[in-house]
């Protein structure tokens, strides 16, 4: 007999099972993420919703291996993950482009190190296809400090892309940007996955944004031990026209259910709170530069 | 106006950032805002500059020292003067001593042209002398005179009342009374005497003082005419040996006789009879080759000028920045990457930073000293001998001793700043080198060392003006040739024109150190990729 799933004809490609992660010594460990257990199937486009600090980042680097989780298991493609590497490229939230190198330049160094066996022509074809696909060309050559920020992201993108990676994994790559430039970056990206069909975690702190783009949204609640809530499906038709969907009464019933679950997992840390203030180490933040003249600002944080 | 910002965007490079609303006002952008910015950045500091020179021109003829008054900027200026003339008058007997045929005959003719004209002009310089000292005279007798006279009349007196004194002591002495009391009466009345003469004495000596103050007054025009007599009759001393050099004494004569003393040789030996030491005669000839050849290949021993003595210096302290930056900067990034590392490292930083190159000088010398029993002799320096441009500059045990403290001295800035610029590298840009899984040296090269970068610029840049700083004192201490022996030959020899010398060392020192300090910032900021981090 075999078990009836939402999804039967997909298996899990990418997945965390039982996993948790704390930081700090081991008697004294908060674990940040606890007990997570996701599964996210070959080339479909997954967004994780959470509030900031729920640990929405410490995520991506589970996904990503750059961090190891203290208990359970990361497996991609039934293999375990035990370190990064380019079959899961990320895109991080501020660029982290190499400000010393040109467009071409950044990109070019991940190109280089995944397809060691290009020529110099190959390689330099392959990088103008990924600088052509974000619109970047004229660009071509300018440092990132020449550029603006949804510029820099398109960078980032290419440079991911490029990779030609497995997986991609975007860490609120949209979230630094004007709400203009990031319907823009929002369409690009759509259209670039619909195109490639590669499995692709989102993760995000905008309603909107997951239902436009994904196929399933999960919501991260509220840390310390957060842990990833039940899936939100989105069944609406794609190509999704961001122009038409608001008008959709599937896309408002979802957007409500989503708000409300949030809001509700928001009232409930504020209640456990109450309950239970959680102490603050007694420490001061350091102060590297020389004492403003502005003394106010002090006084206003205190109030 | 593509030329316009091409040449703001140098003067920002150059970091020389106040000439830049000179640009913006020739072009006609905001001319209000840009004289202001004029008066700000270019007006104000030369006026400070004027007023530093008229404070020193006024304050410097009030101290008096055993090397004469504190040299005034006029005089500092002339003696800038006089270092650079000899250096020219030197290069040119090097090259007079060189040159051969027309070439000679030509600057032969020159030269006794000049000195023939020479006559003409001391004459008129003793004229004018003369003119001025007899217009001055009057001037002068009316100054010196009273206090020559005032001076010469309180000897005479101060004498006088000292032979009466004396004779009338004398007088009471010889119709010695016989009590006890009249005799201790006579001594007392003779140590009232030695009261009165020491007394007197000093007034003499006071209105001696005054009389040579008074003759020291100093009149402009005698002044400069005695200068300009000075500076003839020096023209003519050099140019008595240029020509001497240019004929009799040049390497041309000199092989000639050489030459005419070969042949002479030869022909005794080649025409000796059977019968005579042929043994003594061909040594004669093999000694007259060896003679020729030593003339052929001879060079005017020029001394050390000035500028040739900042050449050196300025390759002491590459040489010394090139040691510093090839230890401090492996070593920084070793620390930069290894907290181990870094700990290990830091005792002897905290330890070594603050030692003074005054110690430091005495310790290398001794240690390379014993490296390079016999320098002549030595690999490293015949090396160096053979390189085209700085075999001219006599690399030595001194020298290298001078490099070594300079590298001691000035790596630290290098060292820790490469070691901070190395650990500041971002995480996140660590994490894309982990997601592309580059390699350690890749990782180094394309991340961290260009993160590095301007941080290890700005650690090169302190380490060269502290290196420049050190080298003076080095040179002072070592007597090794440059700027700093000349400073300790100029202190030694004390006389007026050597403390205006002096002078101008400091200004030279203080030029050279601020051209060196904008090549660096220059570097410092094309290798900026954010260009806030490069301040000047």
């Amino acid at each position: 007999m075999s078990v009836i799933t939402p999804f039967p004809a997909r298996m899990p490609y990418l997945s965390l099972e039982d996993v948790s992660i704390g930081f700090g010594p081991a008697r004294n460990r908060v674990n940040v993420l606890e007990n997570v257990n996701l599964s996210v199937a070959r080339n479909e486009f997954v967004a994780v919703i959470g509030f900031s600090g729920a640990g929405k980042s410490t995520l991506v680097s589970l996904l990503a291996g750059l961090e190891k989780p203290t208990s359970g298991k990361v497996t991609m493609d039934g293999r375990d993950v035990t370190r990064p590497g380019p079959e899961r490229g990320v895109m991080f939230q501020n660029y982290s482009l190499l400000p010393w190198l040109s467009v071409s330049g950044n990109i070019e160094l991940a190109a280089k190190q995944v397809f060691p066996e290009k020529s110099r022509a190959e390689l330099r074809e392959h990088v103008d296809r990924y600088i052509e696909m974000v619109h970047l060309t004229p660009a071509r050559e300018k440092k990132p400090h020449e550029l603006s920020g949804g510029m820099r992201q398109r960078v980032s993108l290419a440079r991911t892309l490029s990779m030609q990676p497995d997986v991609l994994l975007l860490d609120e790559p949209l979230s630094a940007l004007d709400a203009l430039t990031r319907a823009v970056l929002q369409d690009e990206i759509l259209q670039i996955w619909e195109r490639e069909k590669k499995t692709v975690v989102l993760i995000t702190n905008d309603v909107d944004e997951a239902i436009l783009m994904a196929d399933r949204i999960i919501p991260l609640t509220i840390g310390p031990q957060a842990t990833l809530a039940e899936a939100f499906p989105v069944t609406l038709e794609r190509p999704r026209d961001r122009r038409t969907l608001t008008e959709n009464p599937e896309y408002q019933h979802l957007k409500t259910e989503i708000t409300t679950y949030l809001v509700g997992l928001n009232r409930e840390a504020r209640a456990n709170r109450g309950s239970k203030i959680v102490g603050m180490p007694d420490v001061a933040p350091k102060e590297f530069r020389a004492p403003s003249k502005v003394s106010g600002v002090g006084r206003k944080l205190q109030a | 106006m593509a030329v316009k910002y091409k040449l703001l965007k140098a003067i920002d490079i150059s970091g020389l950032s106040f000439l830049s609303p000179v640009v913006r006002l020739v072009t006609g952008e905001e001319p209000a805002k840009q004289v202001r910015e004029i008066g700000r950045f270019i007006v104000v500091p030369v006026v400070a500059f004027l007023v530093f020179l008229w404070l020193w021109s006024v304050l410097a003829p009030k101290h008096k020292t055993k090397a004469g008054e504190v040299p005034t900027p006029t005089v500092v200026w002339d003696a800038a003067g006089g270092i650079w003339r000899f250096h020219e008058r030197e290069s040119a007997k090097e090259s007079a001593y060189q040159l051969t045929g027309p070439d000679r005959e030509e600057k032969l003719t020159a030269a006794r042209a000049r000195l023939g004209e020479l006559d003409a002009l001391e004459a008129g310089a003793k004229e004018q002398l003369d003119a001025a000292e007899a217009s001055s005279k009057e001037r002068f007798d009316a100054i010196v005179a009273p206090s020559k006279a005032a001076h010469e009349q309180a000897q005479a007196t101060a004498r006088q009342s000292r032979r009466d004194r004396t004779a009338a002591l004398r007088e009471k002495a010889s119709a010695a009374a016989s009590s006890p009391d009249e005799r201790s009466a006579l001594l007392r009345e003779m140590r009232a005497a030695d009261a009165t003469a020491e007394v007197e004495k000093a007034k003499v000596d006071a209105l001696k003082d005054a009389y040579a103050e008074a003759q020291e007054v100093a009149f402009p025009q005698v002044k400069s005419a005695r200068n300009a007599l000075t500076r003839l009759a020096e023209e003519r001393q050099f140019l008595v040996k240029y020509i001497d050099m240019l004929s009799d004494n040049s390497r041309e004569a000199k092989v000639a006789v050489a030459k005419q003393k070969l042949d002479e040789a030869t022909a005794a030996y080649d025409s000796a009879a059977p019968d005579a030491d042929l043994y003594k005669l061909g040594g004669a000839v093999l000694k007259r080759q060896e003679l020729l050849a030593t003339t052929e290949a001879s060079q005017y021993a020029k001394p050390w000028t000035l500028p040739k003595q900042i050449v050196r210096s300025l390759l002491c302290v590459f040489t010394g920045f090139l040691l510093a930056s090839v230890i401090a900067i492996p070593i920084g990034i070793l620390c930069g990457l290894s907290p181990t590392f870094m700990a290990a490292t830091t005792p002897f930083v905290a330890l070594f930073k603050p030692v003074s190159p005054l110690v430091w000088l005495p310790i290398i010398m001794i240690i390379v000293g014993g490296f390079m029993p016999d320098p002549e002799n030595h690999w490293l320096v015949v090396a160096f001998g053979k390189v085209p441009f700085i075999k001219d500059y006599k690399i030595d045990p001194m020298f290298l001793s001078s490099a070594i403290t300079v590298a001691l001295c000035s790596l630290w800035a290098t060292l820790v700043n490469t070691a901070l610029g190395v650990a500041s590298v971002d995480k996140d840009h660590m994490n894309v080198a982990r997601v592309l899984r580059l390699g350690f040296a890749d990782r180094l090269l394309k991340i961290v060392i260009p993160t590095a970068l301007p941080l290890i610029f700005a650690g090169l840049r302190i380490s060269l003006g502290v290196g420049w700083m050190v080298l003076v004192a080095a040179e002072i201490l070592s007597t090794s040739e440059g700027i700093g022996k000349f400073v300790n030959d100029m202190y030694t020899n004390g006389s007026s024109q050597s403390f205006a010398q002096m002078f101008v060392v400091v200004f030279i020192v203080g030029i050279i150190g601020m051209l060196l300090d904008r090549i660096m910032v220059v570097f410092q900021r094309l290798v900026s990729f954010d260009t806030a981090q490069a301040a000047i």
